[in-house]
């Protein structure tokens, strides 16, 4: 080797490893199971990584949400603008916030309290609950029922056909109460 | 005038000074040669090529527009000499533009400053909302192109060394396309007859590569 040419070659050689080691892909960041939080800063999205079952949580930012299969809990809070999209059997909850959108399958139980604006389209089976809000819409997929208390308007579309009911106990929903 | 040139003379021969510490650094066994050739030419020197071409790695950090995270990659820098003489009489200086084309895959694992998850497709949601539908994974991996575009002043120092300066601007494309400041120094350590081994710092990207000199 030339005289001087080591620390080149050093350097080279640390560049390749680093290029091999950027290709490297790992489990996930929000594995099931685990409260996955996320807080400060400026936006925040998570997913998770083994697609059902995941815990994920976002707070005290501009813009955060969380993506996952079925059976996860979303929590997002004190954000501008939370966004949550979610299989089946999935739980919820968006508060102290400006706007609260979420996709989520059958059987969602949504909370939405003390914010602005709530935009829900959820599947078959789902309760989507609307507390001190501004404007609450819903949209369901199939049969679902809505809460809502200090929130006006209160807005459930039945996107399966059919009118919206009001049911006895003051909720409103689409197909039978 | 006058007390600017001098100004600026007493500073480019402390920055040849340091560009020889560097070079002592760098290469040990050199350094009480090369330290003996550290001098800012009073006259001037034929830099002796018009066109320089030079393949080289590219790592970086922090990349501008929506990409996070450190990466590497792979570019080349083609520079085309504007004039032999420089800003400043009386210094062995010239000019080049500087056209690169450089490939630089990010992964956000690999930032400094840890990592997030990103959105990368939203759809219209009730009430005028907003939802994420697809994020990424472990902060994500991002592909960039870069072409930078810079004027390269260059500073012949030694027979074996030269730094340069190279003010511009960087164009890019990443999910998207933009253009961010780009601002590099470097230098030229000579490996053989016109080939030198050149090293360049900056934003947004480093690297590290072979310069031919045609």
């Amino acid at each position: 080797m030339r005289e001087g040419s080591a620390p080149v070659a050093a350097v080279l050689a640390a560049i390749a490893w680093l290029g091999v080691a950027g290709c490297q892909t790992s489990g996930g960041s929000c594995p099931a199971g685990v409260t996955c939080e996320c807080q400060g800063g400026t936006d925040c999205y998570q997913g998770c990584a083994d697609g059902d079952g995941c815990d994920l949580l976002c707070h005290n930012m501009v813009h955060c949400g969380g993506v996952c299969g079925n059976a996860c809990t979303l929590e997002g809070h004190d954000v501008n603008d939370y966004s949550a999209d979610c299989g089946d059997n999935c739980n919820i909850l968006c508060h102290n916030t400006v706007s609260c959108g979420a996709f989520c399958g059958a059987n969602c139980q949504y909370d939405c309290h003390d914010v602005d604006r709530c935009g829900v389209r959820a599947g078959s089976g789902s309760v989507i609950t609307c507390a001190n809000v501004t404007t609450c819409a819903v949209e369901c997929l199939s049969n679902c029922q809505v809460v809502c208390n200090d929130t006006n308007p209160c807005e459930i579309t039945c996107l399966a056909g059919g009118a919206a009911v009001s049911c006895a106990n003051g909720n409103l929903g689409c197909g039978p109460c | 005038m006058r007390e600017w040139k001098f100004g600026m003379r007493t500073l480019l021969t402390r920055a040849a000074t340091v560009a020889a510490l560097a070079v002592a650094v760098a290469f040990p066994a050199r350094a009480a040669h090369a330290a003996e050739q550290v001098v800012i030419r009073d006259g001037r020197t034929p830099i002796g090529y018009s066109f320089e071409l030079e393949p080289h790695l590219v790592l970086g950090t922090a990349p501008p527009g929506p990409g996070y995270g450190t990466g590497a990659g792979l570019g080349v820098r083609a520079s085309w000499v504007l004039s032999q003489d420089g800003f400043i009489r009386g210094v062995n200086d010239s000019l080049a533009i500087g056209v690169g084309l450089d490939y630089g895959r990010y992964d956000a694992a690999f930032g400094f400053q840890g990592y997030r998850d990103q959105c990368l497709s939203s759809q219209p949601g009730p009430a005028g909302t907003s939802v994420c539908t697809q994020v990424t994974s472990n902060g994500g991996a991002y592909n960039y192109l870069f072409v930078p575009v810079v004027l390269q002043w260059n500073f012949w120092i030694t027979r074996n060394f030269s730094a340069f300066g190279e003010p511009g601007v960087d164009l890019y494309l990443s999910q998207g396309f933009g253009v961010a400041p780009a601002l590099f120094v470097g230098g030229r350590y000579q490996l053989a007859d016109k080939i030198t081994f050149t090293l360049r710092l900056g934003y947004p990207t480093l690297a590290l590569g072979v310069s031919f000199l045609l």
